[in-house]
């Protein structure tokens, strides 16, 4: 069968009907297909119907036009549908596929809805939705990887973040063609978080998309392209160009992206921001560097402004010489270095020198805090210098008390947890917060300060609680401690469960808080809190015991009564479902919905 | 009686009345909960008024659940008979209590109206003559008016479509629902919706885009051509002889806009008797032209093979009183499957069903029933095709070799090398697919089942398809919502 020449009759009939069948009459281009097609006709009728079909639109009269070139268009539709190519050629490759880490979660429509709604929809409640949707793994779930890619566009910056952080990289490689199909360099900020993405999936397979964004592009999206550089030599000559640039914020991205170059001729320009007024861009691009030239650079830099502060003549010069350093001693990289030990070191030793130097705003005492700062390290991921640690406890004795604190945080990270306690626990036979009454010894305050660094002067919050498990693990002992002072913040902090001297102590500080003339009925919240995170074997008697004390009070803000509900096991749901009768009405619909969401907690695996 | 909690979930008719009905037992509402002959489940939850709530649920009928309650609620079950099966669910106590005698009342009468309608079933339809012919000389008016204005469109031309000529059209389209052809209109509808955005607007496109509308175009003014000519014959004939039955061989009727009855298709035999079936895709999606959203169920029955679809349209106006549907997990045993007229992709009913769960077994069956020859396959979808009514976008399943990429394709091969080049292009009633054959474990692409959409692009002249599930040994993975 000739199907060119059907093919032309539909383009022909196509094109008539876009121009509109008045002008069909006569049409030279369709009539002259009309040999062909009778000629084809001859062995095959089917040619010869649109022969006819044809000969009726170019032929007939005005008025049966249209309907004749839909006669004629049908025809031809049919036939051609039953020629339609299928097949491809070329070598079969097999596809690339990406591991979801997992089996394929297959969620059911009514379930999916509501999540899809939020990632297209604006207004509240949307993130936590999300949230959830990510713990509980329903992103595997492949019908939502493209709307979690359209996510990036969310008007709500935190949501549009999340997705990129954590679902997107889910999917690897296998949205590279969505992004980069969406990918707008002339777009603003979603366009910046999908050029990130692409190079955070496919740095080498984004290069160009990078390099052509800092030619032309938005402000957002150059910033992010920038950011991409820094990990090839031939990035370097634009970087330094735009470290240069007028916009704080290119200049910035500039830095971070140098930073990851070890390039000589990066080092004169850090050191121009460093003294100039980038010098906080430049820190945080040093923050996570692991270059010892950057810390060379700024140690260097320290030294030579530690020469010119005796220089210096007025109260202002020298404000502005120490504030200076303190800048820089911020400047150095997170991991430790040599040289910023050994420059620390010889600016701790000389302390005495520079202590003595008053300014306007910022004097030798700033400088020696900042220093003992720096010392001790960073508290919550321990990050700093052991070093530096060390020297600041043995220099304990030397030292004003003010900066006790520091002490114990960096005996934190240096001790052992049981030379941590046999340090510091001493402090706690002289006071406790409950023999603080009297004669007041002189390290009596310090309990407070050690619970402070060791995060266990009140109850955390549950789930902030848990973004800090990978802070030094406590000696034990301190249990005794604990529960000889009855301090629910330290045995929050030793996470131990279940033990018998510590229910007791909780049972026994219950009941004596929940007593009928105590005033202390506000606070049983942090008693039932322990005793859930401690898993006290009473903890919901006792938690529903504390509901109906606090019923009692004038006034309680139930709050926090109701996200304890949350924290218990599951194991609990009969017994606070058989105690639904006893809550009172105005709290009933909070109560039932933390029952509601104990059940959809996901199960822990221990 | 086996009643668990997410049986309870997907009687709901939304996510919003499963947790209500869920805090009602958590809250101790219920203040009476019986149980009848193991199947009536009764009780009484306290309201906001001074009376309670008289809920029941009766299982006497255990594929079709008769749900009753004295509340206001229009949602059908309501959160009171909700929370009656989450309270059983829940292993809460029940009494046994003999069946009330209100409720049995309600069950005879209930038992009488089935017995009633079972027996009008079967009795032949007492048609007002005068007022179908009526009707249908209406239709036959209907019927010039859309032959005008399909006439007025091509002889226009297609690419002279303006936004005041399609607001014309759209008014005018209005007489084809007063003329009992809200079919035709629809059809009409999806004529001018192609020229707008997707906020409805009028809207000028790029050259490019424009050729690929005036194609689709094109397409829809020869199938309100046919519907012009077939409709327009069947209802001259069914003028002519007052007892003429509904067409059962072409599906012109619901093209015009016949809802069937599920009794009208018993009575013309359009039934299939203890049929199992499996739910291999399903999607939701907003069909503007017709103003309604559609829930569409793609099944296979185990029987014989054959893939039908479900279809739920919950009118813009009515949406928030019809239940959604939802993807289904199990395998629906179906006593009596109505099947509408039409030729491959049939819509079928059912009155009541039972689920099982889905076994090895069952997705063994559906490979076996699948089209392991392309080639087969491709000539019965072409032949089907070439029908100015028929559906222009059939759903097959392909026992594959393996799923593959030529260039930037994605390729589906049987054992004899035949292809299909799969796209997106073309059928957005499911969202895109083809990108998330890279998601998929590997295994997952050899030797499987592929539940695919076909169609045939006019412009390019090619006939592809579209992923909508996988079918493996012991899964559905599904591509589509």
């Amino acid at each position: 069968m000739s199907i060119a020449v059907l093919n032309q009759v539909y383009d022909e009939s196509k094109r008539l009907a876009i121009a509109g069948s008045v002008v069909a009459a006569g049409d030279f281009r369709l009539k002259k297909l009309l040999p062909p097609l009778e000629q084809a006709g001859v062995k095959a009728p089917v040619f010869a119907k649109v022969a006819e079909a044809v000969k009726a639109v170019v032929e007939g009269p005005e008025k049966q036009a249209s309907q004749a070139l839909l006669d004629l268009t049908a025809l031809v539709s049919a036939v051609l549908y039953t020629q339609g190519e299928t097949g491809i050629e070329g070598k079969l490759e097999p596809i690339q596929t990406v591991n979801l880490g997992g089996s394929v979660v297959q969620t059911s429509a009514r379930m999916l809805k509501p999540l899809l709604e939020a990632l297209s929809s604006t207004g509240s409640g949307r993130v936590e939705l999300v949230k959830e949707a990510i713990e509980r793994g329903t992103f595997n779930d492949l019908r939502l990887v493209r709307p979690a890619i359209k996510a990036i566009e969310d008007p709500y910056p935190e949501l549009a973040d999340m997705i990129c952080e954590k679902v997107l990289p889910l999917y690897g490689t296998a949205i590279m063609g969505e992004l980069k199909a969406k990918y707008d360099p002339k777009g603003r900020a979603a366009n910046a978080r999908r050029l990130k993405l692409m190079h955070n999936l496919d740095p080498k397979g984004t290069r160009e998309l990078v390099k052509a964004a800092l030619e032309e592009s938005t402000k957002e999206v150059k910033i992010a392209a920038i950011e991409c550089l820094g990990t090839d030599a031939e990035d370097l000559n634009f970087l330094l160009e735009q470290a240069a640039a007028k916009s704080q914020e290119v200049r910035a991205a500039a830095y971070i992206s140098l930073a990851r170059l070890d390039a000589p001729e990066a080092i004169p320009v850090f050191e121009k921001g460093l003294l100039g007024k980038d010098l906080h861009n430049v820190s945080r691009a040093f923050q996570d560097s692991t270059n010892p030239k950057h810390a060379d650079l700024v140690a260097k830099l320290i030294d030579n402004s530690l020469l010119e502060l005796p220089k210096q003549k007025t109260k202002d010069k020298v404000s502005e010489a120490i504030e200076k350093i303190i800048g820089l001693i911020g400047a150095f990289p997170a991991k430790a270095n040599k040289s910023e030990e050994a420059l620390i070191l010889k600016l701790f030793h000389q302390r005495a020198d520079f202590i003595k130097y008053k300014g306007s705003n910022y004097s030798g005492t700033d400088l020696l805090e900042t220093l003992v700062e720096h010392m001790s390290g960073n508290s919550y991921d321990g990050t700093g210098s052991a070093v530096l640690r060390k020297e600041l406890i043995n220099s304990q004795k030397d030292l004003p008390p003010n900066f006790f604190d520091h002490i114990v945080q960096a005996g934190r990270w240096v001790y052992t947890p049981a030379e941590f306690f046999d340090h510091f626990s001493p402090y706690f036979v002289h006071a406790s917060p409950t023999k603080a009454k009297g004669k007041k010894h002189p390290d009596a305050d310090k309990w407070a300060v050690i619970l402070d660094a060791i995060d266990a002067d009140y109850i955390h919050y549950y789930y902030y609680y848990h973004q800090r498990e990978n802070q030094p693990k406590l000696d034990p002992r301190w249990l005794d401690v604990a529960v000889e002072h009855e301090l629910l913040g330290l045995a929050f902090a030793m996470k131990v469960k279940n033990s018998p001297k510590l229910n007791a102590m909780l049972s026994a500080k219950f009941d004596k808080m929940a007593a009928p003339k105590s005033k202390e009925t506000g606070n049983l919240d942090d008693v039932i809190t322990v005793m859930v995170y401690c898993e006290h074997p009473q903890a919901v008697d006792y938690l529903l015991k504390a509901y109906e004390r606090q019923a009692k009070a004038k006034y309680h803000y139930y709050y926090w009564t109701f996200r304890v509900i949350t924290m218990l096991p599951k194991s609990a749901i009969p017994t606070l479902e058989a105690y639904i009768p006893n809550v009172k009405k105005e709290q009933l619909d909070q109560f039932v919905e933390a029952i509601e969401e104990l059940r959809r907690k996901p199960e822990e695996t221990k | 009686m086996l009643l668990d909690e997410t049986m309870v979930d997907s009687a709901a008719p939304d996510t919003d009345s499963a947790k209500n009905g869920r805090a009602l037992v958590l809250k101790n509402k219920f203040t009476k909960l019986h149980i009848a002959e193991d199947v009536l489940l009764f009780g009484e939850c306290q309201g906001s008024g001074k009376e309670p709530y008289k809920c029941s649920v009766d299982f006497v009928r255990a594929s079709q659940p008769t749900f009753r309650c004295n509340c206001p609620s229009r949602k059908l079950p309501c959160k009171h008979c909700l929370g009656l099966m989450y309270a059983y669910a829940l292993k809460k106590k029940f009494t046994e209590a003999p069946v009330p005698e209100d409720l049995a009342g309600k069950r005879e009468k209930l038992a009488e109206r089935v017995e009633k309608k079972a027996e009008e079933a079967t009795k032949p339809k007492v048609v007002n003559k005068a007022a179908l012919a009526k009707k249908v000389k209406a239709q036959l008016d209907g019927m010039d008016v859309l032959e005008r204005l399909t006439h007025d469109a091509i002889r226009l031309g297609i690419g002279n479509m303006s936004a005041k000529l399609a607001s014309e059209m759209e008014n005018q389209a209005k007489q084809l629902g007063n003329a009992y052809l809200p079919g035709a209109q629809a059809a009409l509808h999806r004529y001018t919706q192609l020229f707008s955005d997707e906020e409805g607007k009028f809207a000028t496109r790029s050259e490019a885009k424009n050729e690929v509308i005036y194609g689709d175009a094109l397409d829809q003014l020869t199938r309100l051509n046919a519907i012009i000519k077939q409709g327009r014959a069947y209802l001259k004939a069914r003028l002519e002889d007052e007892n003429l039955a509904l067409p059962t061989d072409t599906a012109i009727a619901a093209w015009l806009g016949h809802a069937w009855h599920l009794t009208e298709l018993k009575a013309a035999g359009l039934l299939e008797e203890t049929v199992e079936l499996v739910q291999l895709a399903f999607n939701s999606y907003d069909d503007t032209a017709r103003q309604e959203y559609i829930d569409n169920g793609i099944w296979m029955s185990l029987t014989n093979g054959k893939i039908h679809c479900t279809q739920t349209l919950r009118p813009y106006k009515a949406a928030k009183f019809i239940k959604s549907e939802d993807s289904f997990f199990h395998v629906a045993q179906v006593k009596e499957l109505c099947i509408y007229p039409g030729s491959v992709n049939r819509r079928i009913r059912w009155d009541a069903m039972t689920p099982r769960p889905l076994e090895l077994g069952d997705y063994a069956k559906i490979k076996k029933h699948a089209h392991s020859d392309f080639a087969a396959a491709i000539k019965d979808v072409k032949s089907n095709l070439k029908g100015a009514l028929s559906d222009k976008t059939p759903i097959y399943a392909l026992n594959f070799k393996t799923v593959g990429k030529v260039g930037d394709y994605f390729v589906l091969e049987d054992a004899k090398g035949e292809r299909l080049v799969m796209t997106d292009v073309g059928m957005a009633e499911e969202p895109p697919s083809c990108d998330l054959l890279t998601l998929i474990p590997k295994e997952a692409l050899q030797n499987q089942t592929m539940i695919v959409r076909f169609r045939h692009d006019l412009g390019t002249r090619k006939l592809q398809i579209k992923p909508l599930s996988i079918v493996t040994g012991n899964t559905i993975i599904r591509l589509t919502l």
